[in-house]
């Protein structure tokens, strides 16, 4: 049945089914589960300091009907967090799912409330005073890498909790053949993933003894019950189950345990009540999963033809308090290491990462996962080279691209690039923002404008290989889809992939519908539920087209094959004769419904031929045939217009040409990338969560953590190239990250573009008052010389 | 974030507000749109919630003498919608669209934001600009405070425990034109500055500026024209002459409030329908 092209299947702009829910607020979450009687809800007391030992939980009152539970009593049933890896140089922090003698974060958890309402739970809340003796704070990166930096975890001979050297490809030779060394220092604010919906948690004691459900706002259902009773003795995962119902976003933290997830199944446990927990804003600006706040410092070694031949980095990643787990706090400067030379063709590299341990909410993978950062210092040197040099951005990039014949080609950190062509994807990026640039009238005075690039290859849906390179404890190397045929003939596939705006309902539809010669809509697709589906990994690292999509490939293939055996026996013929479409088994002079062939096999066996097996349930598992991944690439291109007067950046233009080879539903890839640039603009010129030198985050409320709205974001120009990928079963590679990962290095270059030599773009968020600043001893600068 | 138990008294008259706001740390609430998030945090801890919403003789415009009546119910959306006439209306409308979003001002009302007094926000420095008179009520009488007299400073009103505002009194100024100008980071939040420019009856090459942010409260002063959006010497002497008469502000904060004059300015200008050059030319402005 491949290449039967239905309008609404793949490769069709069809908008997705799961809309109609959510549009008309039937979307059905967390929170919107009924509480059942007895639920009690908790109010979490939190540290208001940083670093602290905790001497006293002093509770004077507390309203009738209030429980309240320390670590003391969670110890008994919950194994604090130690998240760790196969790499035995990694120092591994270990968090209490409430603290009991340190606390090292501003809301960190030490003891729990639970009342028969959130607002009662938090008057007592109110009531309970923390006895804390502060201890010194590290407040920063730079302050835990002092020398005389207070050490926050025990065991821990420095904060550094991973440091990696690396030296790759002839680099001293390399080094000793440049003419120029280009040296730059950048950064990236620590910022919140910020799903619109926040941590969410409902824990139901079953009918059976020892049973538990949990309903939770997770992005990997089946890993968070894994990652949960790996925590508490005696909850089997045959016991627990989890459902992550609709969820309103997760972008990476959501993928990895909490402190609360325990805090909360621990509560039911020892109360044998229902536990509902729901995260407000607060709590979620101060003690969810935070990212991205790296420093670099880079030198590219460059010859007379700008050619880059060696690269130097040190980074460093402020890993906050504690390793998240799984992904523990060395994943970020892991994979900035390890992508940094993007599409450029680099020979020699040295590189030193170091992850370190501070007074701060964890760092967890966000959206794109180290990429930005490393995409924006490898950005920027490039526009310095040029700038130094005397050449364009365009320029410099071109000569340095590797190109379609040297593919697969392996960099000098390892990655095996498949497929692609980068410098198409800049070309196309560079004339279409050229032409939107055009099209603009000119600019009111004391208004300057600059277009700026940004290029990066991006390695998704990963198998088993990449995830071994990087000493995972877990080994995220397949997928898996059931697929089932009712016996009325419709179809149902149970997969494993959660679906928080991705669209799976459809694509997967789309895909499967295409084996099964139906229309998209005709299938229904589930997922979310640890009881309906089998095991598999959820939703994280731009996988799920490619991963999920194949289990569901695969499986569909194969309820597909038995319809037609089935088919095939009645009509006499042989199944490949037997083509599935609109909803029938045919062949040239004959036709039977699926429904029929679905009736007989689960209803009237009889008809089945002779030792066929009965029913139409069909596991499909899916591992693309290299497991070292499926590398998208793009080019984004930013205009933009900085007012000299007030030093604001507003974004004119944003253009993304991109490559996510067989795009299944070019509807949903757009929304995928307009939503990543979205983000990419946040971290370009809002967001920051920020910490002052007491340890104290300055963005506690959304008074003080601005988010891009709708008039900061503009529609993106998507271009889409298409060189499909080698290693995957349709030549998708994964798209869900791209969008947010050079959207910023293309804004700061072009305001870098706008305001020329010495604009303070080098630190992200740009901020309005540096930008005016440098403006302003421009201005001084040109009057002296004049 | 849900707040401490308090008292609600959903008054139903004057008297019975008056009567519930007698009780100590008494809050009134209106829209609730900045109360609400205080009481969530529980940064504000009243003892009881006085809800004034069901009070008709706080609501609704009418007109007044010589000018226009306005119930301090009066919700921003309203004014964006256009229930004040003339050019105090046109000019407060458009200051209402650059409110926070429109939920937010489907909402808050025009009373509680003056109460509230947040130097930051769009009424202080709009009513003061158009020159309106609140009137203050309580169990033992009423008052009239200029707007412009009524902000202290950030967070403070000249508003008693016991006063409610029941209404701004507008006078008609259908000589005037308005011209606004607001900068924030991004659309939807408070300002980083914010001015009103007034070219009075007969303009010429001065033009009267209100201030709100960054000043801690609002100010006026006149200024002369300036002649472009990026008059860098005008910029510098408004700059000059605008640190003159408020709290010392950093070099950035001060310069954003030339140019949010210079642009309320040059907006006046061109809804006057003349040009700078024109202007410049002629000397004078035609009345519209």
């Amino acid at each position: 049945m491949e290449g039967v092209v239905r309008p609404t299947n793949v490769g069709a702009r069809v908008p997705r089914l799961e809309d109609a829910r959510h549009l008309s607020g039937r979307g059905r979450y967390t929170s919107d589960i009924p509480s059942p009687p007895g639920t009690l809800e908790v109010a979490f007391v939190r540290s208001h300091l940083p670093h602290a030992r905790v001497l006293d939980v002093e509770v004077t009152s507390i309203p009738a009907g209030c429980r309240i539970l320390l670590a003391s009593d969670l110890e008994r049933v919950v194994n604090p967090i130690r998240s760790g890896s196969t790499n035995p140089n990694l120092l591994v922090t270990e968090q209490p799912c409430l603290a009991g003698e340190t606390v090292r974060f501003v809301g960190e958890p030490v003891a729990m409330v639970l009342a028969p309402d959130r607002a009662t739970a938090e008057d007592a809340v109110d009531s309970i005073r923390l006895r804390l003796e502060a201890l010194p704070v590290v407040a920063s990166a730079a302050a835990a890498l002092a020398d005389d930096a207070p050490i926050l975890h025990g065991g821990w001979s420095s904060n550094v909790a991973l440091q990696s050297d690396r030296e790759a490809g002839p680099f001293q030779e390399q080094v000793a053949k440049a003419t120029t060394a280009v040296r730059r220092q950048f950064s990236m604010a620590r910022v919140q993933p910020f799903p619109m919906e926040g941590r969410a948690l409902l824990a139901i004691p079953g009918s059976d003894a020892g049973q538990l459900t949990l309903y939770a706002s997770s992005q990997r259902p089946h890993l968070l019950r894994s990652f949960i009773c790996a925590q508490v003795p005696g909850l089997d995962e045959s016991a627990l189950r989890l459902i992550a119902p609709d969820v309103g976003g997760g972008f990476g933290p959501k993928g990895n345990l909490y402190p609360e997830d325990l805090a909360v199944v621990g509560a039911s446990l020892l109360t044998g009540h229902p536990i509902r927990w729901t995260e407000d804003r607060w709590e979620h600006l101060v003690a969810s999963y935070q990212a991205r706040e790296h420093s670099y410092d880079v030198t590219a070694y460059v010859d007379d033809d700008a050619r880059v031949l060696a690269l130097e980095v040190d980074v460093v990643v402020d890993g906050g308090a504690y390793s998240t787990l799984p992904s523990t706090m060395a994943i970020d400067a892991s994979m900035a290491l390890s992508v940094l030379p993007g599409p450029y063709r680099i020979e020699g590299y040295k590189a030193r990462g170091r992850s370190v341990a501070t007074n701060k909410a964890a760092l967890s993978p966000f959206r794109g996962v180290g990429r930005p950062n490393a995409c924006f210092a490898m950005e920027r040197i490039m526009d310095e080279i040029a700038y130094e040099l005397g050449l364009s951005p365009l320029e410099v990039r071109r000569r340095n691209m590797i190109t379609p014949d040297e593919m697969p080609y392996r960099t000098v950190t390892g990655l095996i690039y498949d497929s692609g062509d980068y410098a198409e994807a800049l070309e196309i990026a560079a004339q279409a923002i050229e032409e939107l640039a055009s099209e603009r009238m000119a600019p009111e005075p004391g208004v300057l404008r600059g277009v700026g690039y940004g290029c990066y290859v991006e390695q998704t849906a990963h198998g088993a290989d990449e995830w071994y390179r990087r000493n995972m404890n877990y080994i995220y190397g397949h997928e898996v889809a059931r697929a089932t045929m009712n016996p009325d003939g419709t179809v149902t596939l149970y997969v494993a992939s959660h679906s928080h705006g991705q669209g799976h309902q459809t694509s997967f539809a789309q895909i499967a519908a295409d084996r099964l010669g139906l229309d998209h809509d005709q299938v229904e697709i589930r997922y979310g539920d640890t009881h309906e589906s089998p095991f598999g990994m959820g939703t994280f690292a731009s996988r799920s087209l490619v991963m999920a999509g194949g289990a569901v490939h695969t499986a569909a293939g194969l309820l597909a094959d038995r319809l037609r055996e089935i088919a095939a026996s009645w009509m006499e013929c042989r199944p490949s004769d037997v083509e599935l479409r609109n909803g029938k088994a045919e062949t040239a002079d004959t036709a039977v419904a699926l429904s029929e062939i679905a009736f007989a096999a689960h209803l009237d066996p009889g008809r089945l031929p002779e030792g066929a097996e009965p029913g139409l349930d069909f596991t499909g598992y899916y591992r693309p045939a290299v497991g070292t991944g499926a590398f998208s690439y793009a080019t984004h291109a930013a205009h933009v217009e900085v007012d000299t007067c007030t030093g604001h950046v507003r974004i004119l233009d944003l253009v993304v040409a991109e490559d996510c080879g067989t795009v299944v539903n070019p509807l949903i890839v757009d929304g995928q990338i307009q939503g990543g640039a979205a983000q990419g603009i946040g971290q370009a010129l809002f967001e920051e969560a920020g910490y002052d030198a007491a340890g104290q985050p300055t963005a506690a409320a959304l008074t003080d953590y601005l988010l891009p709205g709708a008039a900061e974001v503009p529609s993106v120009d998507i271009h889409h190239l298409n060189h499909p990928s080698p290693h995957t079963y349709n030549g998708a590679k994964g798209a869900g990250e791209g969008g947010t990962i050079a959207s910023p290095v293309a804004i700061a270059n072009a305001v870098r573009d706008a305001l020329g030599s010495g604009a303070p773009v080098d630190d992200l968020p740009l901020r309005a008052q540096s930008l005016w600043e440098c403006l302003q001893a421009n201005a001084r600068l040109r009057a002296v010389d004049r | 974030m849900r707040p401490a138990q308090f008292t609600m008294c959903r008054a139903r008259t004057v008297a019975e507000a008056f009567e519930a706001m007698a009780v100590d740390d008494a809050k009134v609430i209106a829209g609730g749109q900045s109360l609400v998030p205080m009481l969530n945090f529980r940064l504000a801890r009243p003892s009881t919630l006085v809800d004034i919403t069901g009070l008709s003789s706080l609501r609704g415009v009418q007109r007044e003498g010589r000018g226009v009546r306005v119930g301090g119910l009066t919700t921003h959306a309203a004014i964006e919608d256009g229930a004040i006439g003339g050019a105090a209306g046109v000019l407060l409308s458009r200051m209402a669209a650059s409110l926070a979003y429109r939920p937010i001002r489907n909402r808050g009302t025009v009373g509680g934001s003056l109460s509230h007094a947040d130097n930051r926000a769009e009424w202080p420095l709009g009513m003061s600009a158009v020159g309106a008179q609140a009137r203050l009520i309580s169990a033992s009488g009423s008052r009239a405070v200029n707007v412009a007299d009524l902000q202290l400073g950030p967070f403070a009103a000249d508003v008693r425990a016991d006063e409610l505002l029941e209404s701004l009194w507008l006078p008609d100024r259908h000589d005037r034109v308005y011209g606004y100008s607001k900068i924030s980071a991004k659309v939807g939040e408070f300002a980083e500055a914010m001015a009103v420019a007034d070219l009075g009856r007969d303009a010429g090459d001065q033009f009267t500026c209100w201030i709100g942010a960054p000043a801690s409260r609002v100010i006026s002063l006149e200024l002369p024209m300036p002649r472009c959006t990026a008059d860098s010497g005008w910029l510098q002497e408004a700059a000059r002459n605008i640190q003159a008469e408020t709290d010392p502000l950093p070099a950035y904060e001060l310069n954003l409030a030339a140019v949010a004059a210079g642009r309320a300015a040059l907006d006046a200008l061109a809804r006057a329908g003349e040009r700078p050059e024109e202007l410049d030319r002629e000397g004078e402005r035609r009345d519209v």
